[in-house]
């Protein structure tokens, strides 16, 4: 087979690497391999640990508070329906996991030892997880600096900080200037997504922020307003000769079709 | 039963006996039960406190003395390494090989379940331990991922390792290509209801 040349791992896909099935891991793992380079960026980097840190360190600090378990699934109650859905999925599945080895010898409760058990599994993989984004990957693009990026979550007794913030001891990351660098770029991207019907709330959004960021560049240094268009920046940020790889091709392929990026799923694709 | 008298440590957590404080009892003193009496001394608070081993080593004999919790783990550790070495000989004959780690697999169950009286690190390392040999029911390994397995018990038979250690041990399983966060992959299939029994909600 002949090896293409370069592929940028998007957010979908290095969280999928971790947390999808193992169909959909291999899949990924084989299509990638065909490339002689495979890319990923810092802002990326921040959106792993938003979306899938995030949800691991909500559980393990929620399993780290809690007397029983019950406690644990009491406060997923108060999650939207898809994050809670997402949520008390990785529960089950770990709860699932787990009674399978459990030893009935014991007089510890199902719940205690589901706790005890979660308490080490979920904090060994938050760690593991955040080591692992790197792994397999050739180069991690730093255009935007994203500061976010550069730390990752703090274990302080018995509970993780996963902090977000663009302002870190008076630094700012570089995302005015990527814009200003991308500005012709960006105004691709809101004459197609203006000539789309039908956008859903998501691309809404991020058309709103685009207007925004070619109005006024100097709010994008802001996570509010970056992390609501994620999928025009690291399609900006993706070098021209190399293939976007997402699962989330209905977001992702107008944008790159706007600035004549190509777009990949590896049969992956929504 | 199976337990050891703890104290709490800063976070609250349950701290264990220090195994240097820990003398064993005279040899032969079985319980009228299944398992043995092992005196254990707390030298800090001079208080001695009687602990019931009801689990037998591997074969589920009784042992001619009695001996510490500590030698039970060092001879789980030898007997999974010596299981290591024998898959490792027999890598070939897939469903020998199979039988053998399903051995292995029952070692590691039974160092789980003498984890209280170990440190955090320790439980940590063998409960990566247990993920890994039980998702060799979905990935084929090959010999070098065996032999990590070998390497990370070698490496924790000292017990009282530290958080250095351990993490070293889980990244050497999971670097050999093991998938470790296999607990969580199949999310999507999943989710957790609480139900009321009887009016009362569990």
């Amino acid at each position: 087979m002949e090896s293409k040349n370069k592929v940028f791992l998007e957010t979908t896909i290095q969280i999928t690497r971790r947390s999808g099935d193992l169909e959909r891991k291999e899949k990924i793992e084989k299509f990638i391999i065909q490339y002689q380079k495979r890319i990923t960026s810092s802002y990326v980097k921040m959106e792993f640990k938003r979306r899938y840190i995030g949800d691991l360190v909500y559980l393990f600090n929620l399993i780290s508070d809690a007397d029983n378990f019950c406690d644990v699934y009491d406060k997923l109650k108060i999650l939207p329906p898809v994050q809670h859905r997402r949520i008390s999925g990785i529960l089950g599945s770990f709860g699932h996991f787990f009674l399978d080895i459990k030893d009935n010898k014991t007089t510890q409760s199902i719940g205690d030892y589901l706790l005890e058990a979660g308490y080490i599994f979920f904090k060994n993989a938050i760690e593991l997880s955040w080591q692992d984004f790197d792994k397999n990957i050739d180069n991690i693009l730093d255009e935007t600096d994203c500061l976010n990026a550069k730390s990752g979550p703090v274990l302080k007794k018995a509970r993780f900080y996963n902090q977000l913030s663009c302002k870190q001891n008076g630094k700012v990351c570089k995302m005015k200037e990527f814009v200003l660098k991308n500005r012709e770029f960006l105004k691709k991207i809101y004459d197609k997504l203006s000539h789309i019907e039908n956008l859903d709330d998501e691309q809404k959004k991020t058309k709103g922020i685009v207007e925004g960021a070619l109005k006024y560049p100097q709010n994008m240094a802001n996570y509010k307003n970056c992390s609501s268009c994620g999928d025009v920046i690291i399609s900006l940020e993706c070098p021209e000769d190399t293939e976007i790889f997402t699962t989330n091709t209905k977001h992702f392929s107008p944008i790159c079709e706007a600035i004549g990026k190509i777009v990949v799923s590896g049969e992956l694709g929504n | 039963m199976n337990h050891l008298d703890t104290t709490k440590d800063n976070d609250g957590r349950d701290k264990c006996l220090n195994f240097a404080e820990i003398t064993e009892t005279p040899a032969g003193e079985a319980s009228p039960r299944e398992g043995f009496v092992i005196t254990f001394y707390q030298t800090s608070k001079g208080e001695e406190t009687k602990m019931l081993y009801t689990g037998a080593i591997q074969t589920g004999e009784a042992p001619k003395e009695a001996i510490s919790l500590f030698k039970i783990i060092h001879k789980i550790i030898s007997t999974a390494i010596e299981l290591i070495d024998e898959v490792l000989e027999i890598y070939d004959d897939v469903i020998a090989r199979d039988n053998t780690f399903s051995i292995f697999e029952d070692q590691i169950k039974l160092l789980w379940a003498q984890r209280e009286c170990t440190n955090e690190h320790f439980k940590s390392v063998i409960l990566f331990l247990l993920i890994a040999a039980k998702n060799s029911r979905l990935q084929t390994y090959e010999k070098y991922q065996y032999e990590s397995f070998k390497t990370v018990l070698e490496k924790i038979n000292e017990i009282d390792i530290t958080s250095a250690q351990a993490k070293d041990c889980i990244s050497l399983i999971g670097n050999s290509g093991i998938d470790l966060l296999v607990p969580i992959r199949n999310w999507e299939k999943y989710t957790i209801e609480i139900k009321e029994i009887n009016g009362i909600e569990k």
